[in-house]
């Protein structure tokens, strides 16, 4: 099911959400983790270059966050970027357990190679191709995002799978509007290199 | 609010290729697992809330009326240790009375005789009594009122202007007209009124020189011998204390 259009009424829809949620209204949870829950899943497997299993545990990891924060949370900001800040540094601390750094160190390829290949479960699988007209088109959509730095990376997942704006990926990752529209110009330039020759 | 920068054509076009192409979701036993810890956790909030609610003391529901029966100790306790107002439930004795009009310049007040005195009484001192030859400038100086709403037989003229004789001081403390329109009404009366039962005139007869000699005793300070002739004029008399002029019968008021 592709990730439905992110307007104002949901967003703020998804605050009430949570909200009901803190005062015991477990269905506003489900209808909360119904609407986020794909985009949360591929922003974490796209970082972990397709890595299932370790997807897994980040996605869960960061919704069990969600449900003990329920208490603490404040709509003092977007549900969306609120989220998607949990998710950012359950990413961060997952390379730190793996002996990187965070965004900067795992820009180098290899670097990133060598952390999912270190953490990757024994039997872990690779995403199979999807026998449909658009499985070559995502193919070469990953793996073109696969070939940006992590930064540039992470500011493409944030905006499409995530909707944040410029600003909040800004504020989330501590840097300047100017340098997050620079890291999207630069994602977007490579996957659309890669399906130039498909059109 | 989610505020996209206007797109190129491309990245757009982008944007919608990797929605149409990404379906990947997490598992089925994934979105479960999610779902019960959510579930759990409301169910641990609400034994929370049951622990908290059962840890409450029982005395809680008894808190108001407590506070109820507090406020009601102390308002009593004050009510009981509040000083009483001065002269409250004292009996007020005809002594003590003032006499209506402008205060007097001397408060004169009459020592009552010991049987008669009550015990608010006695802690008032007996009024500093003028000699006998300032009685009449005492008098004299009294309150206006006193003097003119007191009977022409009360008027105490001063020694020069007294037109009588001193030989008496009785009859020099008396106006001439009081006693000779006395004398005269007793005699037309005893002319007009053969049949007149004694008592009364007679009565009425020594009325006036009781009365004379009452004003006199209690003038020069002998307050003796003025409740002494008030208490005799009272068994021959009727009303003996309304013959009195009215600046002796507040303390005519006194003498039992």
């Amino acid at each position: 099911m592709p990730p439905a259009e992110f307007s104002g009424a949901r967003e703020d829809d998804d605050a009430e959400l949570m909200l009901s949620y803190a005062r015991g209204d477990a269905a506003a949870f489900e209808t909360l983790y119904a609407r986020h829950k794909a985009g949360t899943y591929r922003y974490f497997l796209r970082h972990v270059r397709g890595q299932r299993p370790t997807a897994d545990e980040l996605h869960q990891d960061l919704w069990l966050k969600v449900v003990a924060a329920r208490q603490r949370y404040r709509a003092d900001a977007r549900f969306g970027a609120w989220l998607y800040t949990l998710a950012r540094h359950r990413l961060i601390d997952h390379w730190r357990a793996a002996g990187a750094a965070g965004f900067e160190s795992i820009d180098e390829e290899a670097t990133l190679a060598d952390v999912e290949k270190r953490t990757a479960p024994a039997d872990s699988e690779a995403e199979p191709l999807r026998a449909t007209l658009n499985a070559e088109a995502m193919r070469r959509l990953v793996d073109a995002l696969q070939a940006t730095t992590a930064n540039q990376r992470d500011a493409f997942l944030l905006h499409v799978e995530g909707g944040l704006s410029l600003a909040e990926i800004a504020a989330l990752a501590g840097e300047g509007e100017e340098t997050i529209k620079s890291r999207l110009r630069y994602a977007y330039r490579k996957l659309r290199a890669a399906l130039e020759d498909l059109q | 609010m989610s505020t996209r920068p206007p797109a190129a054509p491309d990245e757009e076009g982008i944007r919608l290729a990797w929605r149409d192409s990404s379906r990947d979701e997490p598992a089925p036993e994934l979105d479960a697992t999610v779902i019960a810890a959510a579930r759990n956790a409301m169910a641990e909030d609400l034994r929370a809330g049951e622990a908290r609610r059962a840890r409450k003391p029982a005395w809680n529901g008894w808190q108001p009326m407590l506070a109820a029966a507090a406020v009601a100790a102390i308002a009593f306790t004050l009510a009981q240790t509040l000083p009483r107002q001065p002269d409250a439930g004292r009996i007020v004795t005809p002594q003590q009375v003032e006499p209506t009009g402008p205060a007097p310049q001397t408060q004169t007040q009459v020592p009552l005789p010991d049987s008669a005195r009550s015990p608010a009484v006695a802690a008032i001192p007996p009024p500093d009594v003028p000699a006998e030859s300032a009685t009449r400038g005492v008098a004299a100086s009294r309150a206006p009122s006193l003097a003119d709403t007191a009977a022409p037989a009360a008027t105490v003229p001063a020694p020069a202007e007294s037109p009588m004789p001193q030989a008496s001081t009785s009859e020099a403390l008396a106006p001439a007209p009081a006693p000779s329109f006395a004398k005269e009404a007793s005699a037309d009366a005893a002319a007009q009124r053969p049949a007149a039962p004694p008592p009364p005139s007679a009565a009425a007869e020594a009325a006036p020189t009781e009365v004379q000699g009452i004003v006199h005793a209690y003038d020069r300070g002998d307050f003796e011998a003025a409740a002494a002739g008030l208490r005799q004029l009272r068994e021959t008399t009727p009303n003996a204390d309304a013959l009195l002029p009215e600046r002796l019968r507040a303390w005519a008021g006194t003498v039992r």
